[in-house]
C-alpha cells in the first residue's frame, strides 16, 4: 500500500514536472487551417500553396462584414516548406488536423502531382478524411471566391456543400484516402470534384450536350448559368491518368457514374415525353440495387457487362397522359432506359477515350485471377480503352408521386 | 499457496492474460510487412497463426498434467537442472524481450500519433512505470484488470472496423490466393512465434485452478483473438488494397483516422488511442509478468515484487537501447526466430520426453505386474 | 518642594515615556504533566508506579503480620485471663487496627485510581466501602452526575441499599415507579432470607423492572451505570442488582437525510443504539438474527453491535468481524465511521470498504444477503459489510421501482460516476493535446472564448475545482436557513462573474458543472468523495500526458480497485474474479428472479429463493376449476 502511494506520488510529480515540455498546445494558440489550394506558383519548379484559416470568433473582435477566415499564399518548392514558411509568418502554430478540402489548381493537376501526394500522407496532421478538389482556375482564386450566402462557417459550408452532392448526383465526394488509394491500385483510376468560380453572369457553358430522349444538358464546374448566392460551383469530376488529371466529366456523366459507383441515391431526370416528345416529364431516380458488372477477358479486348436497375418515381408530368396507368408506364420506363443508357455509354466511351478507368471496372477483373502477379501483370489500363461495353438499364417506376393521375388544363 | 501462486485464477483471468500478450502486435507493423509479402491472402496465414500455439499448448497441458509443481520442476523431472535452466532462461529472454519490444514500438507509435512533442525517453519510462505498477500489483489484479477492460477494447475496435463499411472494397480480397497459398501457410507457420504468448498458461498453471481451465482459457484466448485478427485483416485489406496497406506504419490507427460517417462523427482516432494504449500497457506488463515469474521460479524467489522494478528498468533500458524504428522493426524480423524456437523446438521436446517417460513408465508397469 | 515637584515630574514624565507592562492576568499555560520518571542511563530506577505499590505491598504484609499477632494475642488473652478488662483491651485495639485498614484502604484506592478504572475489583459485601470506592470512581461529590441514594428498607433487620445512578441517563418516573416505591414499601419478608437469597428474593419479589440482573464486579457496574442503568446494592451482599432505567433524551426515529428516497422505507436509525437494533428487527423478523454486543474503548465504554444472521451469514466472516472488533484497544470511538478505519483492511484507500447507511431496510436486505452489519452506540449510521464496489452504486429504492426504469437509472449513475472520474481530465486532454478529436465549429468556439483567458487550461480546471469545493465545503457550514441560497447564490455569482471577467472561460464553467452534478449522482456519499479525490489525479496526468495519461490511469485505476479486497471480498467481486452472477450487479434482473445470493459472500445457504420463486404461474387457477 505504501509503495504505491510512493509510485503514485512518483507519477504525479513526474507529471506536473514534466508538463512544461510535453508539448500540450491550448486550443487558442494553434491556427486551424480549414482548406489548403495548391497551384502552381509563376517560378519554374514551385507551388504556391494557400492555406485557408480559420478565425476563431472572439467577441467584440470582429468588425461588420469581416470573413471568418483568413487566406495566406506563399510558394515553396513542396508542402513540407511552405508549411515551415507558414509557421514562420503566423503568430499561431498551424495545424493541419482540421483541414476539410484539399484544392489543386488545374494546371498543376494536369502536370502532375507524384511527389505532393507521398508528403501529404505521411505527415501525422493531414488526414484521409479531406476532400479532393480540382479547381478550374486556381486554388487560390477558388478559396478566395468562397463566400458563403448562408450564416455557416467555411469549414461547415465545404462539408454540408459535399454532402449535398448525393442529393443531384452532379458530382462526387472524393476523400483524400479515396483519391490516394486508387491512385496506387492496379484496378481503378483517381477522380476528384471539379469546381470553379461562376461569373454570375447567368449565362451557361454546355459541357455535354443532351443525348436523344433527354431534356438536359450537362455543365461542368463554372459553366451552370447562375446569378446571385455564392459564386463557387461544385460540378462535375475532374479524372486523372495516374497521377495526372486528363478531363473532366460534365454533371451528366458525373450521374452516370454514380450510377456505375453505386452511390446514386437521388436525382431528378427530365426527359422527353415519349408520345409528346415536345413536352417533358421528370422523374426522380435512385438506384434499385448495386451495380451488376461482370467483365469478360476475351481474347482481344475485355468485354464489359453492366446491368442498372433503377427505382423511380414520376415528379412532374406536364403533358397530362396518364402514364400513371400501367400499360403507359412501361413507355415511361422504356423512356429512361433509353437516356439512360445513351448517356452512360457516352460517359463510358468518354473515359475510354481519356484512357482513364475511373469507374473501377478494374476490380471486376480480379476475381478472375487466381494469384496476385498475375493480376499485376494483365495490362489492364491499356485494353480497358479498346473495352466492348454492354449496358442494360432496367427501370422501375414505384411511385406517381401525391398525384395518381392528372385533368386537363380546361 | 503463496503470493506467486494463488491458484485461484479462472477461465476468464486465463483468457484476459493471453488475450493481452498476444493481440498487440496486430496493431503494429508487423500486418504492413505481411501483408506485402501475402497479398490478399494474408488472413489464412492468421488462421494457421491461431491453430498452431493452441496444438502446441494441449501438448504442453498434457506435459504438465502428469507432473505436479511448477514448470521449472516439470522441466527438471523430464530433461535434467541444466536442461531446464536453458528453456526456462530462453523463455524468460523471449517474453522480457517481447516486453522491451512492444514496449519500444508504442512508444514510437505513441510519438507519431498522439504526442508528436514528448521526449522519447519520457514515453518509454511513463509506460515502464505503469507497467510495472500493474505487475507489483501482482497476476490477480493484471488479469482481472485485462479481463474487465477486454471487452471494451474488443468493442471499440469492432466499432471501428464497422464504421469503416462505407469503404470496403470487397475486390481487394481478390486474386484470392495474393501470392499464394503456400507463401501464406509459410507465414503462418513462421509467425506463430508471436503467439509464444499462450505458454504462460503453462508457466503460470499452478496459479490457475486445474488444468481443464488453462485448456479452456487458450482455446477461448485464442479463437478470440484469432477472430478479431482475422477480421482485422480482412478489413484492413478490404480498406486499404495491398499497395497502400504495404505502406502503413500503424494500420489500427490509419482505420481509425479514416472513420468518416458524416460531419459530426468523424476524426475519433484520438479516443482509440485510450484502446490501443490499453492493449499496449496490458501486453508489456503481462510479458514483464511472465518473464519475471520464470526468473523467479529459476532462482527460487518467494516472492516477485521487489524485482519487478528492477524488471521494468531493465525492459525500459532495452527498449531504449535502438538508435531508429527501422533497427526496432529488423530486431522483431529476427525476434521471430527465437519466439519459433519458443513456441516449436522446446515444447516438442518436453512433449516427446513426457511421452517417453509415460510410455515408459507404462511398459515398466506392465512388466512388473 | 521644589525638588519633589522635580521628582514627581521625572517620574511623570518617566511614566509617560518608559513602556509600562499593562496590567493583565498572568497567562495561563498548559505545560506538559509533570512526569515523575526520571531515566538515567546506566541504573536501574523503579519507576514511581512500582515503588508504589512495593509499598503498599508492604503496608499489607506489615498489616496482615499486625493482625495476626492481634489475633493470637487475644484468643490467648480471651482464654486466660479476665474478660471485662480484656473485652475492653481488645475492642481498643481492634479499633486501631480497623483505622489502620481503612488508611491502607484508602490509599490502595487512591493507588488504583491512577488507572481510574477498578476493571477488577469486585463488589465488597460492605455497603461503606463500595460506597467510598464508587465516590473514588465517580470523582464525587465533584461531579454532579452520578446520585448516590440510601436508603433502608425492610424494617427487620434494617438494611441498608444503595441505588446509584445517572442523572439525565435515567428515566425519573422509572425510577420512582419501579425502584424506590416497591423497595420501600416493601413488607417484612415472612422467611428470614439474608444474602445470597435475599437479592433473588428482592429481584424475584419486589422489583417490577423488565431488566435486573446481578453483578459482581465494578466493570459491570459501570458500565450500567454510565450507559443509564441504576445499580442497587445490599448491605452484606457481595454482589448487586442492575435495574433498566434507561430513559434519557434521544433524537426520536426520523426520515433518511442523505440517502433520501422516493420509494420504500423512510425510516432512519438514530442515535441509539438499541432503538438501532430494533429497527432492524421490524423489518427482519429472523429468529436466528444475531445481535453480540462488544464493547470498545477503554474509556468509552462504547457498545458495538454486531448483527448478522446466523443460518445465512459465513461463520469465518462472523468471526474475523468479531475478532477485529474485540481487538480495539484505544480510549473511545464514538462514530462508526471510526470504527471503519479501525478495522478495514485498506484504510488508507479513499475507497470505503463498507456500506455506511443510515436506511434500516437497506442493513435488512443486506443481512438476508449474507453479510454483517456493525453499529455502535451513539452513530445514525450502521456499516454493512463486506461490499463490493458494485454494492456501493446500488440505492435503495432501485428494488422498489420498473425494472428498466431502475436500469435505466443504474445507467445514468454509472455514467455520471464516469463524467464525475474522468470529465476535467479528458477536457484537458483532449483540448490541449488532441485537438483534432473536437468538432471544428466547437473548437473554434472553445478557441474563441479561451482566447482572452489569461491562464492555461490546467489552472482554469483546478481554479474552478477549488471553487466548487469550496461552495461545496463553505455551504456545509453556513447556518441552516442560508445555507443553499448562499450556496446557489454563490455559485451564479461566481461562475458568471468569472467567465465575465474572463478568468475562465465557459465552456470549463459547463465542465466543471457537469462534473459537480455527475458527481452527486453516485448514491455512496464517501465512494462519491472517494471519486472526486481521484478526478484530480486525472487532471494531473492529463496535464502531463493528455489522453495517453489518461488512459495509463484509468487502467492503474481499475487494477487498483481489483486489487482492493473488503474484508476478504474482492472489490470487484462479481466481475473480477468473475463468479455466478446473482443478477444485481450493473443492471439488475426482477426480483423473482435472482435465486442466489451473491455468489462471492459464500453463504451457508447459497440459495435465496426456489427456482419457481413465483408458484402462482404453475398452479391452476382457482377460478376456472371450481366447479369440479
Amino acid at each position: 500500500m505504501y509503495i504505491r502511494l510512493i509510485l503514485g506520488t512518483m507519477l504525479l510529480s513526474m507529471g506536473i514536472f514534466l508538463s512544461g515540455c510535453n508539448g500540450a498546445r491550448e486550443s487558442e494558440e494553434v491556427a486551424y487551417i480549414v482548406a489548403i489550394g495548391i497551384d502552381k506558383a509563376e517560378q519554374e519548379g514551385m507551388i504556391k500553396v494557400t492555406y485557408q484559416i480559420a478565425r476563431p470568433n472572439v467577441e467584440g473582435n470582429k468588425g461588420e462584414g469581416e470573413k471568418d477566415t483568413v487566406l495566406i499564399s506563399n510558394s515553396a518548392i513542396t508542402i513540407a516548406e511552405s508549411l515551415n514558411l507558414l509557421k514562420a509568418t503566423t503568430a499561431l502554430v498551424p495545424s493541419m488536423s482540421h483541414v476539410k478540402v484539399l484544392v489543386v489548381g488545374q494546371e498543376l493537376a494536369r502536370e502532375g502531382l507524384a511527389n505532393m501526394w507521398g508528403s501529404l500522407k505521411r505527415y501525422r496532421e493531414y488526414r484521409g478524411s479531406m476532400f479532393v478538389l480540382v479547381a478550374k482556375g486556381t486554388a487560390r482564386d477558388f478559396l478566395e471566391g468562397n463566400k458563403p450566402s448562408f450564416n455557416i462557417s467555411a469549414s461547415k459550408y465545404f462539408e454540408t456543400m459535399l454532402d449535398s452532392g448525393v442529393e443531384t448526383g452532379y458530382y462526387l465526394r472524393v476523400s483524400f484516402h479515396q483519391f490516394y488509394i486508387r491512385l496506387k491500385s492496379n484496378s481503378a483510376e483517381s477522380y476528384a470534384t471539379f469546381v470553379d468560380i461562376s461569373n454570375l453572369s447567368g449565362k451557361g457553358e454546355i459541357a455535354t450536350p443532351k443525348v436523344a430522349g433527354s431534356k438536359i444538358e450537362g455543365y461542368t464546374a463554372g459553366g451552370i448559368p447562375l446569378q446571385g448566392g455564392n459564386p463557387i460551383q461544385f460540378a462535375g469530376t475532374a479524372i486523372f491518368n495516374g497521377d495526372k488529371m486528363v478531363g473532366t466529366l460534365s454533371t451528366t456523366e458525373t450521374r452516370m457514374m454514380a450510377m456505375l459507383l453505386g452511390n446514386f441515391n437521388n436525382g431528378f431526370l427530365s426527359i422527353e415525353d415519349p408520345l409528346l416528345p415536345k413536352k417533358f416529364l421528370n422523374v426522380n431516380l435512385r438506384l434499385g440495387s448495386a451495380p451488376n458488372i461482370k467483365v469478360a477477358l476475351e481474347e482481344e479486348r475485355p468485354v464489359i457487362d453492366i446491368k442498372i436497375m433503377l427505382e423511380g418515381e414520376i415528379t412532374n408530368l406536364p403533358s397530362g397522359i396518364n402514364y400513371e396507368q400501367e400499360s403507359y408506364l412501361r413507355l415511361l420506363e422504356e423512356q429512361v432506359n433509353q437516356v439512360c443508357h445513351e448517356e452512360m455509354a457516352n460517359m463510358i466511351q468518354h473515359t475510354q477515350e481519356l484512357k482513364s478507368d475511373v469507374i473501377g471496372f478494374g476490380y471486376y477483373i480480379r476475381p478472375k485471377f487466381t494469384n496476385y502477379q498475375d493480376y499485376l501483370q494483365y495490362p489492364w489500363f491499356e485494353k480497358y480503352s479498346q473495352a466492348k461495353v454492354n449496358i442494360t438499364i432496367d427501370t422501375k417506376i414505384r411511385r406517381t408521386g401525391l398525384m395518381i393521375r392528372t385533368y386537363p388544363v380546361k | 499457496m503463496n503470493d506467486l501462486h494463488p491458484g485461484k485464477l479462472g477461465v476468464a483471468d486465463g483468457i484476459a492474460l493471453v488475450f493481452g500478450i498476444v493481440m498487440p502486435r496486430v496493431f503494429l507493423s508487423t500486418i504492413s510487412n505481411l501483408i506485402q509479402q501475402d497479398g490478399p491472402i494474408l488472413w489464412l496465414a492468421m488462421v494457421i497463426y491461431t491453430i498452431i500455439p493452441l496444438i502446441i499448448l494441449y501438448m504442453m497441458a498434457y506435459v504438465h498434467k502428469g507432473i505436479t509443481g511448477d514448470i521449472f520442476i516439470v522441466c527438471q523431472k523430464l530433461i535434467g537442472t541444466i536442461g531446464a535452466w536453458g528453456i526456462l532462461l530462453s523463455y524468460s529472454i523471449m517474453f522480457l524481450s517481447n516486453g522491451a519490444l512492444i514496449l519500444r514500438l508504442y512508444s514510437e507509435y505513441t510519438l507519431l500519433t498522439a504526442l508528436p512533442r514528448v521526449e522519447f525517453q519520457v514515453v518509454i519510462v511513463w509506460y515502464a512505470v505503469s507497467a510495472g505498477i500493474l505487475c507489483y500489483l501482482g497476476i490477480e489484479a493484471l488479469t482481472r484488470t485485462s479481463y474487465i477492460v477486454m471487452p471494451f477494447s474488443i468493442a471499440a475496435i469492432g466499432m471501428i472496423l464497422l464504421l469503416l463499411i462505407p469503404f470496403y472494397i470487397v475486390y481487394n480480397l481478390t486474386p484470392w490466393q495474393g501470392n499464394g497459398v503456400m507463401q501464406a501457410v509459410q507465414t503462418g507457420i513462421k509467425g506463430a512465434g508471436y503467439n509464444v504468448g499462450v505458454l504462460a498458461l503453462v508457466f503460470l498453471a499452478p496459479a490457475f485452478q486445474n488444468t481443464r481451465t488453462i485448456k479452456k482459457a487458450a482455446l477461448y484466448a485464442l479463437s478470440y483473438a484469432g477472430m478479431l485478427r482475422v477480421s482485422f485483416i480482412l478489413v484492413y485489406t478490404m480498406v486499404f488494397g495491398n499497395a497502400v496497406g504495404a505502406e502503413k506504419t500503424m494500420p489500427l490507427f490509419e482505420l481509425a483516422r479514416l472513420v468518416y460517417l458524416n460531419q459530426y462523427l468523424q476524426r475519433i482516432e484520438a479516443l482509440f488511442i485510450v484502446v490501443w494504449v490499453v492493449f499496449g500497457l496490458l501486453a508489456v506488463a503481462g510479458s514483464l509478468y511472465v518473464g519475471l515469474y520464470l526468473l523467479a521460479v529459476l532462482l527460487k524467489l518467494p516472492t516477485l515484487r521487489p524485482i519487478v522494478p528492477l524488471g521494468a528498468i531493465l525492459i525500459a533500458n532495452l527498449a531504449m537501447m535502438p538508435p531508429d524504428i527501422g533497427y526496432v522493426l529488423e530486431v522483431d524480423q529476427k525476434l521471430i526466430t527465437l519466439f519459433d524456437v519458443g513456441i516449436y523446438v522446446f515444447p516438442t521436446l518436453l512433449f516427446i520426453m513426457a511421452w517417453w517417460k509415460k510410455r515408459r513408465g507404462k511398459l515398466c508397469t506392465s512388466a512388473s505386474s | 518642594m521644589g525638588k519633589r515637584m522635580i521628582s514627581n515630574l521625572i517620574t511623570g514624565i518617566k511614566d509617560v515615556l518608559v513602556y509600562q507592562p499593562p496590567d493583565q492576568p498572568t497567562p495561563f499555560v498548559l505545560v506538559e504533566p509533570r512526569t515523575e520518571k526520571e531515566e538515567i542511563d546506566g541504573e536501574f530506577f523503579p519507576s514511581a508506579a512500582v515503588t508504589e505499590g512495593i509499598r503498599e505491598l508492604e503496608f499489607m504484609i506489615n498489616y496482615a503480620k499486625k493482625l495476626d499477632t492481634f489475633m493470637q494475642k487475644s484468643s490467648k488473652d480471651l482464654r486466660s485471663k479476665e474478660k471485662h478488662e480484656v473485652v475492653k483491651k481488645i475492642k481498643a485495639e481492634f479499633e486501631m487496627i480497623q483505622t489502620e485498614w481503612k488508611e491502607i484502604k484508602k490509599h490502595t484506592i487512591k493507588n488504583h485510581s491512577i488507572d481510574g478504572m477498578y476493571n477488577n475489583t469486585v463488589i465488597s459485601t460492605d455497603i461503606n466501602e463500595n460506597q467510598n470506592m464508587l465516590e473514588s470512581i465517580y470523582q464525587l461529590p465533584l461531579n454532579k452526575d452520578v446520585v448516590i441514594r440510601s436508603i433502608t428498607i425492610s424494617d427487620q433487620p434494617k438494611i441498608k441499599v444503595l441505588i446509584v445512578f445517572m442523572d439525565g441517563l435515567i428515566d425519573k418516573k422509572i425510577i420512582n415507579m419501579t425502584l424506590l416505591e416497591p423497595l420501600m414499601f416493601m413488607k417484612n419478608s415472612k422467611e428470614h432470607v439474608q444474602g445470597e437469597d435475599f437479592i433473588s428474593f428482592v429481584m424475584e419479589e419486589c422489583l417490577p423492572s423488565g431488566q435486573a440482573s446481578r453483578v459482581g464486579s465494578f466493570r459491570e457496574v459501570q458500565q450500567a451505570i454510565n450507559t443509564g442503568d441504576a445499580v442497587v446494592f445490599f448491605d452484606g451482599a457481595g454482589e448487586a442488582v442492575t435495574v433498566e432505567t434507561k430513559g434519557y433524551e434521544h433524537r426520536s426515529i426520523g426520515t433518511p437525510t442523505t440517502e433520501q428516497s422516493v420509494r420504500g422505507s423512510q425510516n432512519a436509525f438514530t442515535e441509539v443504539l438499541r432503538v438501532n437494533t430494533a429497527l432492524i428487527r421490524t423489518m427482519l423478523h429472523a429468529s436466528d438474527l444475531v445481535t453480540e454486543m462488544i464493547p470498545i474503548g477503554a474509556r468509552g465504554h462504547s457498545n458495538c453491535a454486531v448483527m448478522y444472521i446466523k443460518s445465512i451469514a459465513n461463520e469465518e466472516l462472523v468471526e474475523e468481524v468479531k475478532r477485529r472488533v474485540s481487538s480495539i484497544s484505544t480510549d473511545i470511538i464514538t462514530d462508526s465511521g471510526i470504527l471503519e478505519h479501525f478495522i478495514e483492511d485498506f484504510p488508507r484507500n479513499p475507497f470505503p470498504q463498507t456500506l455506511s447507511t443510515e436506511r434500516p431496510d437497506r442493513v435488512a436486505i443486506h443481512l438476508s444477503e449474507g453479510r454483517v452489519a456493525i453499529f455502535i452506540d451513539g452513530s445514525p449510521f450502521g456499516h454493512i459489510l463486506p461490499v463490493s464496489f458494485f454494492t456501493l452504486m446500488h440505492s435503495s429504492d432501485d428494488f422498489s421501482l420498473n425494472l428498466y426504469y431502475t436500469n435505466m437509472l443504474r445507467l445514468v449513475r454509472w455514467f455520471g460516476a464516469l463524467l464525475s472520474l474522468l470529465m476535467p481530465g479528458l477536457y484537458l486532454a483532449i483540448s490541449t493535446f488532441h485537438q483534432e478529436a473536437i468538432p471544428t465549429e466547437l473548437l473554434l468556439s472553445i478557441a474563441a472564448a479561451r482566447a482572452q483567458v489569461p491562464f492555461p487550461t490546467v489552472v482554469e480546471i483546478l481554479f474552478m475545482e477549488f471553487s466548487f469545493e469550496l461552495i461545496r465545503e463553505g455551504g456545509l457550514r453556513i447556518p441552516g436557513i442560508l445555507g443553499s441560497t448562499i450556496g446557489i447564490v454563490g455559485a451564479l455569482i461566481l461562475g458568471q462573474t468569472a467567465v465575465t471577467a474572463k478568468i475562465v472561460s465557459p465552456i470549463m464553467v459547463i465542465v466543471i458543472a457537469l462534473t459537480g452534478l455527475a458527481s452527486y449522482s453516485i448514491p455512496d456519499y464517501r465512494l462519491a468523495s472517494a471519486f472526486r479525490l481521484s478526478r484530480f489525479v486525472f487532471v494531473l496526468l492529463a496535464m502531463s500526458m493528455g489522453l495517453i495519461g489518461v488512459a495509463c490511469g484509468f487502467l492503474l485505476f481499475i487494477a487498483m480497485l481489483c486489487s482492493l479486497k473488503s474484508f476478504g471480498m474482492p472489490y470487484l467481486a462479481p466481475l473480477a474474479p468473475k463468479t455466478v452472477n446473482g443478477g444485481d450487479i450493473i443492471f439488475r434482473s426482477p426480483a423473482y428472479h435472482q435465486k442466489r445470493r451473491p455468489d462471492a459472500l459464500n453463504t451457508k445457504d447459497e440459495i435465496r429463493q426456489k427456482n419457481t420463486s413465483r408458484t402462482w404461474i404453475t398452479d391452476s387457477s382457482k377460478g376456472g376449476n371450481d366447479h369440479e
